[in-house]
């Protein structure tokens, strides 16, 4: 157990290290090699705790980092160190951390094991190219268990602002795209290559409907903030407003699944998940939904 | 001579059963949630459904994975047990697939068990006089602890999770190995303890220390454990036991718990237990009424823990000599078929031989091609150099990105995918998995491709290893 303490502080110090490289380069444009050295050496210290070292690292950093990495000049690096220190934030913070460092089960860990045959469900997806830095995604697109109206909603957003769009093409009964089991999946892997490596998305919209959202027409999840600034929920809410519908910033419990969680790198790439309620799914009120994202993203997108 | 008069008794079985939810690839379906809700609008809609629901369930639990759903079945007598068994399997089964799901009955998930999610089948057993409300305390302390005796037997009989994560663990019963929640019981004694007296591991359930409900300060109850904690692999349960869950439970609750037992997949395996379970009880109060005592048996935590181990081909340790458990199992059923006779219960299946349901049916398949990559998995190196052999079909990520690897040099991030196959019958119910299939894929920045056997690892990282050398690189640009 102590063994385990020591990691999460060597987190925290290795964060503190990755921070200092950054707020130095932003002042002077060079890399101290005296904090690079502490990194490695913070890093070393790390692999001696095993496999929660590992585990919990790849509980939030891209997968993207360690397959793409040319990394030959400063910028680069300072990209990656970027990457590295925002994923390390959301390891600090988490819960599941503790779980890992509580008890030994890899059960709520990162796994390089695809619960499905990879050749049956390539590519799992439906894209569709944008104009705008936007991304739409509806991860629980299909039947059974489908999010009954998102699809509708998705669709015409982005048909409305020009944005990208994402579907999967299966059901979550047979992989949900919204779950840490999905990270290795194509229709995971594009959304990091859109934000991280082509940077061609800056913002993403993740849509669900619930039955289960009563005195709200629509819930906006941010995951208190780890996902997205406070400052984009705010106009998404006031957009809705203006609409007439209700909604709630993350009163409700939707706060996020595994796409903000991942995907999300603040205020770089930030996700909004979007619950619409089901309750009332008349075409007037889909209608005032579509209206109110499609001036939201107008309205973020001129403010950028 | 059996002093038993089998007239004047009333035995009754509860039985609790986990089952896992999966998809229609037989992969573990986290919903269980929808499915009890779908389950609810199923017998709403159909009443005499539900009238023979209410008949034979009690209910059904949530378990700690979503992708599990335990039954619940009344106090039954032996003739209507099976058919409570197989009512719950097929209603569960028709409500999971109406999300085009299937229901798996085993112990653990071949694949995705890492150790966890692991499923046990909970038998209660109990036996009073037809006047009385309840047995008595002596009586369950006869049958807890002659079952506890036999518990290596009942362990090596029904022993049935041999795989987890895609791999033999080693251990017939990998459920008890690894379970956290199966702490081994106590020789039961009957005590007379302040009633109130409340451990502090149950402050959780019960805020108080000391209670003072009742006028008598000691009562004779029953204690398998010291601090009253339920999750044994036996123990008896209800008011008369010091277990602080049952304090206000009714007398006619007062029974004995089994939760040693794996999943059976057939319903006359699970039926076979349960009747060699009322042997031994009744072996056990024949014992009582005779005089007997019954003694812990010598190297019983030793025997228990071979049994889940080797199973039915474990070695037992009994009067410092060796025997196989499967002579020390048909000594144990040729003893207890005299009290089944009385009933007229007969063993239906290999059991009565002595073949457990895992060596009758076989153990599933495991094709691996490549088990060297599985350890790098395991250990978290999956960042690797590979050399291909042969010329490669890449799967792009995006669609313009197609390609051919010819003979490439590829770096990127190894993992594993898996196919299943199955016993299934009737639809949507399976029996068990006859092989796991287990293949290896490298993603790289442009897309997907396969691993071939002669494909040859170059290097493997873990992904520390991996920052610490692009770190180590930059220290020179810096």
């Amino acid at each position: 157990m102590i063994a385990k303490r020591h990691a999460l502080i060597s987190f925290i110090k290795l964060y503190a290290d990755l921070s200092k490289l950054e707020a130095i380069y932003a002042k002077t444009k060079q890399i101290d090699p005296q904090i690079i050295k502490s990194i490695v050496s913070r890093l070393r210290r790390l692999n001696i705790h095993g496999s929660i070292s590992w585990r919990a690292l790849l509980l939030f950093t891209p997968l993207e980092i360690y397959i793409n990495n040319p990394i030959n000049d400063k910028k680069s690096l300072v990209q990656l160190v970027r990457i590295l220190r925002s994923s390390l934030e959301k390891v600090i913070l988490s819960k599941r951390i503790q779980v890992l460092i509580k008890n030994e089960t890899q059960a709520r860990s990162p796994k390089f094991e695809l619960y499905h045959n990879f050749e049956e469900l390539y590519p799992g997806y439906i894209f569709r190219p944008g104009e705008i830095p936007v991304l739409i995604t509806v991860p629980h697109a299909v039947q059974p268990l489908k999010d009954i109206g998102a699809v509708q909603i998705a669709t015409k957003v982005a048909e409305n602002t020009h944005s990208y769009l994402l579907l999967p093409t299966d059901s979550r009964v047979i992989m949900d795209y919204n779950r840490m089991t999905s990270r290795l999946t194509p229709f995971r892997r594009l959304i990091e290559i859109l934000t991280l490596r082509e940077k061609k998305v800056k913002l993403i919209l993740d849509i669900h409907t619930s039955p289960h959202l009563s005195h709200y027409d629509l819930e906006i999840g941010i995951l208190s903030g780890t996902s997205s600034r406070l400052k984009l929920a705010k106009l998404m809410a006031k957009a809705f407003d203006k609409k007439n519908l209700r909604v709630s910033i993350e009163k409700k419990g939707y706060v996020g699944g595994d796409i903000p969680r991942y995907h999300a790198f603040v205020p770089w790439v930030n996700i909004i998940q979007v619950e619409v309620g089901m309750n009332d799914l008349r075409q007037k009120r889909i209608r005032s939904i579509i209206s109110g994202l499609s001036e939201f993203i107008t309205v973020s997108y001129n403010s950028r | 001579m059996v002093v038993l008069k089998i007239d004047d008794i009333d035995i009754k079985i509860g039985l609790e059963e986990e089952i896992f939810l999966t998809n229609s690839k037989g992969f573990l379906l986290p919903y269980s949630e929808h499915v009890s809700s779908i389950l609810i609008s199923l017998l709403r809609k159909n009443e005499k459904l539900l009238e023979k629901a209410q008949y034979y369930l009690f209910g059904l639990q949530w378990e700690p994975n979503p992708s599990q759903i335990e039954y619940v079945t009344r106090p039954l007598s032996i003739d209507h047990l099976r058919d409570a068994i197989i009512f719950s399997r097929e209603l569960i089964a028709k409500a999971v697939s109406e999300i085009e799901g299937k229901i798996y009955i085993g112990s653990a998930h071949p694949v995705q068990s890492t150790p966890y999610p692991l499923n046990g089948v909970h038998i209660s057993i109990s036996i009073k006089r037809k006047n009385k409300k309840r047995p008595t305390i002596k009586a369950l302390q006869y049958i807890h602890n002659h079952i506890r005796n036999h518990l290596p037997e009942l362990i090596a009989l029904s022993a049935n999770s041999p795989i987890c994560r895609g791999e033999y663990t080693g251990y017939v019963s990998s459920r008890l190995y690894y379970s956290r929640v199966l702490s081994p019981a106590n020789y039961a004694v009957i005590k007379r303890i302040p009633i109130s007296f409340v451990p502090r591991q149950k402050r959780s359930i019960f805020r108080y220390i000391v209670l003072f409900g009742k006028k008598k300060t000691k009562e004779a109850k029953i204690i398998a454990h010291d601090d009253g904690l339920r999750l044994l692999d036996i123990t008896p349960r209800g008011p008369l036991t010091n277990i602080i869950e049952d304090i206000a439970k009714r007398d006619n609750e007062s029974r004995i718990e089994i939760r040693a037992i794996d999943v059976q997949s057939s319903e006359d395996y699970i039926m076979d237990i349960v009747k060699i379970i009322i042997g031994l009880s009744l072996e056990a109060l024949d014992k009582m009424l005779r005089g007997e005592v019954i003694r812990e048996r010598e190297n019983l935590m030793e025997n228990r823990q071979r049994a889940i181990k080797d199973g039915i081909n474990a070695v037992f340790i009994n009067k410092e000599k060796e025997i196989i458990a499967q002579e020390s199992i048909l000594t144990m059923i040729e003893r207890i078929e005299k009290y089944l006779d009385l009933l007229d219960l007969k063993l239906t299946t290999p059991l009565r031989r002595g073949i457990p349901e895992i060596e009758f049916y076989g153990l599933p398949e495991i094709v691996d091609e490549n088990p060297k990559l599985f350890e790098l998995i395991k250990k978290g190196r999956v960042i690797i150099g590979l050399k291909c052999k042969d010329e490669k079909r890449y799967y792009p990520i995006m669609p313009y990105d197609a390609k051919v690897a010819n003979h490439e040099d590829l770096e990127g991030i190894l993992f594993a995918d898996y196919d299943l196959e199955w016993f299934e019958s009737p639809r949507n119910i399976i029996r068990r998995f006859t092989k796991i299939e287990r293949r290896y894929w490298i993603l790289t920045s442009l897309g997907y491709v396969k691993i071939g056997r002669f494909d040859r690892i170059k290097y493997a990282r873990n992904p520390i290893s991996h920052l610490v050398r692009i770190f180590n690189k930059m220290a020179g640009i810096s």
